[in-house]
């Protein structure tokens, strides 16, 4: 968009009070103040504006589906009109020269946060807590930022500059450590769970690459979460089979999930009696009817007893209950994507374990991905303020 | 860094913006609004003394264009219906709870001895200044004396009289004159002004003008059982001409500071009002239609501006485009000038066309297949109108 069409569009917002396209965005983008200071020709604040609520802005001005969001409440369609091009004047803005973000200073005392992925959800995270004074430690499994989003979309060559240049501010930072090409499976977070503050997974969905079975035994790559959405979406290959251990509710949600989704073995293996608390029985029968093979009184890691499992999911972390948590909030979300995407993203705290932002697939959205993973950023900042002001930090 | 604090006779701003006097500053609770979102001072509705009882008659305004499409603002609004007892109790009221900002009381009488009780009535509140409101469209009489003009604000003599006493009962808190536009020479009003000892000016209050009935009805609006009044016009249509007072004031020898008012929504309207010599602007129509919270806008635009220019004060600029304004007889006749039609932006709308052909010169071409316009050199005068027909900012350039 050039600068006179921008300023043509700009003229068209009337400039609603509450306006509902702000009310509609994920990240609650001030809508109106920043297209008048297009308008005003004030192009630096426009983009200061739009960065200061989404670090991402030019990655989401190319890629979010505003017609579902902003636009979808622009005031002028009740004119019969087409609504502002706000993602457009949105693009436009983020594209003027900004202020790059002056990082705090990193406060005393404070261990870093670690955070699993650079897809849009971990960098946001990690913008976030540098924003709070916190030191970040990004891994990335991949050899580039930018996670399922760059990966994903048709224009990603564009999108992948577009999140490099939103992410400049971190990449420049000597607070911010991106580790690339380091994979973190489960021992791997337990250990660094030691070593930082907080961790932030991060990971989204997993895209498996094609002709690459689940990983065997590396039960936690992009976690039980990531699963449960592979199952929902269909998108990812089933595993042929799979086994799922643990007591409670977690793992027979996810037994249940895994038969509905068509997975053509599902195997849950309990230590006790598999009667689980009371509560959980009719599930457990119902599990049971739709073809689940229950092994009870077996305490032995999983892939040790079954060793032609081709996937295996840990749910059963009883020290702490962690993966459970995990997984609930995970099933939560996957439920909960039939009603708003970003709604319910998981950001479910579980000891110092985080989970950020919705998975970034052309079917969520990068805004949404961005907007979880500020939320999950600016929690885990606010969690570790509070711990540090009782001083056990 | 650039700085936005100034001065404005003699007292400190924390930045260049104030709110004029209009319905924004009849009421304690909005001008404490405005306070917090930045504004660094305000003019208060203007107020006369208690036994000047004042009654509006509504409705009192109709503008010109629509939402964000508007153009002006034409109103038939008095002076506050507040009792100034009321007017200086909000005076102290501010004054307690924001003491680094600033409050004006804008004060009219039509004797002498009210003017000076308001004078000195406003400064024992604790104000920081007075505005000597000589300037409503309406006009104001003075009692006892006649006066070939018919109102204070258009005679030379009274207005030096009037501002004479103001100053003195006021002292030491300096007082200034709001000036009207609508008078043969303005340049004699600021001048007598001067001479009564105004501490500065205010340039310029709404334009005296008339709005035509409305026409299904055939009856006046705004009005009142089919009859209405002369008012005055504000708002974005009114800026060239205070900018042209501003300049003529501000050309004068006088050395005294000017508040600009007229027609500022955002910050490039303020900015030329302080090229042109404004020490601060005052909003009226802008905040009334857009919110105290065009202040950030003000604030940041102004301050950006600055910065990319290298000013780092308003002092710094103020006045700078003062020596530009020639005679136009002094303008060169003989530097080529045509315009140019960018082919990537244009739409194809055809209207530079339309307005070369039967407003300019026919040095437009259209082609009606391909929609395509294109300037013919030889024929354009470079007259410039075709750039601001143009839908799209830009497009058509100077070469
Ligand atoms: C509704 C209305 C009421 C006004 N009342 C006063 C007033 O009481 N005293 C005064 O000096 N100016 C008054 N003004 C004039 C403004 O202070 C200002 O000089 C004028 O509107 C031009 O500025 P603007 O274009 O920013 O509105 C009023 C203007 C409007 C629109």
């Amino acid at each position: 968009m050039t600068r006179g069409v921008a300023l043509y569009e700009a003229a068209r917002c009337l400039g609603c009070h509450e306006a509902p396209c702000t009310s509609r965005c994920p990240v609650k983008i001030p809508v109106y103040e920043f297209i008048a200071s297009i308008l005003s020709t004030n192009f630096g604040r426009a983009a200061d504006l739009v960065y200061r609520a989404n670090p991402l802005a030019l990655t989401c001005g190319i890629s979010c589906p505003s017609w579902k969001y902003c636009e979808s409440g622009c005031t002028l369609r009740k004119l019969g009109q087409e609504p502002v091009r706000i993602r457009a004047l949105h693009r436009f803005a983020a594209g003027q020269e900004h202020r790059t973000p002056v990082f705090p200073a990193i406060a005393n005392r404070s261990l870093p946060v670690a955070v699993v992925g650079a897809g849009p959800a971990g960098l946001a995270c990690a913008q976030a807590l540098r924003m709070s004074g916190i030191a970040v430690t990004i891994f990335e499994r991949e050899d580039r930022i930018g996670g399922n989003a760059a990966a994903h979309f048709p224009e990603r060559r564009e999108l992948q500059a577009a999140l490099y240049e939103d992410a400049k501010g971190l990449l420049e930072d000597d607070h911010v450590d991106i580790q690339l090409s380091t994979e973190v499976g489960y021992r791997f977070l337990q250990e660094i769970r030691r070593e930082f503050a907080a961790v932030c997974v991060a990971t989204g969905r997993p895209v498996w690459r094609s002709g690459q079975e689940p990983y065997h035994g590396q039960t936690m790559t992009g976690g039980p979460k990531d699963l449960l959405q592979a199952l929902y979406n269909r998108r990812s290959p089933l595993p042929p089979d799979i086994v799922v251990e643990g007591n409670g509710r977690a793992p027979l949600t996810i037994a249940m999930a895994a038969t509905g989704a068509g997975v053509g073995r599902v195997r849950l293996v309990t230590s006790g009696d598999a009667t689980v608390s009371r509560p959980w029985h009719r599930d457990l029968r119902e599990a049971m009817e739709r073809g689940v093979e229950v092994i009870r009184h077996t305490r032995v890691r999983a892939y040790q007893v079954l060793p032609d499992a081709s996937y295996v999911l840990e749910a059963h972390d009883a020290a702490n209950g962690e993966t459970r948590q995990m997984i609930t909030a995970a099933f939560a979300s996957v439920t909960a994507r039939e009603r708003e995407p970003w709604v319910d993203a998981v950001e479910e705290k579980a000891g110092n374990l985080y989970v950020a932002g919705e998975a970034s697939t052309a079917e969520t959205t990068l805004t949404a991905a961005v907007m979880g993973g500020l939320r999950t950023g600016r929690s885990i900042a606010a969690n570790i303020a509070d711990r540090r002001n009782r001083g056990d930090a | 860094m650039a700085t936005l604090e100034t001065r404005f006779c003699g007292i400190p701003l924390v930045n260049p913006f104030l709110l004029a006097s209009s319905p924004s500053t009849d009421d304690l609770g909005m001008i404490a609004r405005a306070f917090e979102a930045g504004w660094a001072g305000a003019v208060l509705k203007t107020t006369s003394v208690e036994s000047d009882e004042v009654r509006i008659a509504y409705p009192i305004m109709k503008s010109a264009g629509h939402g964000p499409a508007m153009r002006g603002l034409f109103n038939t609004d008095l002076i506050s219906e507040k009792r100034a007892d009321e007017m200086l109790e909000i005076v102290r009221q501010l004054k307690d709870r924001f003491p680094d900002r600033r409050v004006i009381v804008s004060i009219e009488a039509s004797n002498r001895s009210d003017w000076e009780s308001l004078a000195r009535r406003s400064r024992t509140a604790g104000a920081d200044l007075v505005e000597i409101a000589l300037s409503c469209p309406q006009g104001t009489d003075l009692e006892g004396y006649d006066s070939e003009y018919g109102t204070i604000s258009h005679d030379p003599t009274l207005t030096r009289t009037v501002t004479a006493w103001v100053v003195e009962a006021a002292r030491p808190m300096p007082a200034y004159v709001k000036l009207n536009s609508g008078v043969t020479d303005i340049t004699a009003i600021a001048a007598a002004a001067a001479e009564g000892g105004t501490a500065g000016f205010c340039v310029m209050d709404s334009l005296e003008s008339l709005r035509a009935p409305e026409l299904d009805s055939l009856r006046p609006d705004p009005g009142v059982e089919g009859l209405t009044s002369r008012g005055g016009y504000s708002g974005r249509a009114i800026k060239p001409v205070a900018l042209n007072v501003l300049s003529k004031v501000a050309a004068m020898n006088h050395g005294l500071p000017i508040s600009g008012v007229g027609g500022v929504y955002d910050w490039r309207d303020a900015v030329e009002y302080f090229l042109l010599g404004a020490s601060n602007v005052q909003v009226c129509t802008g905040v009334m239609q857009r919110g105290f919270s065009i202040i950030d806008d003000l604030l940041d635009g102004t301050l950006r501006w600055m910065e990319r220019h290298g000013f780092s004060t308003l002092d710094d600029y103020r006045a700078g485009a003062l020596s530009s304004i020639v005679d136009n007889e002094s303008l060169r006749r003989d530097v080529p000038i045509y315009y140019e039609i960018d082919p990537d932006g244009c739409i194809g709308c055809g209207l530079c066309y339309v307005a070369c052909r039967d407003g300019g010169h026919q040095a437009i071409e259209f082609d009606s297949r391909t929609r395509r316009t294109t300037i013919v050199k030889e024929l354009c005068v470079g007259c410039g109108f075709c750039r601001g027909v143009c839908p799209i900012d830009g497009v058509i350039r100077p070469r």
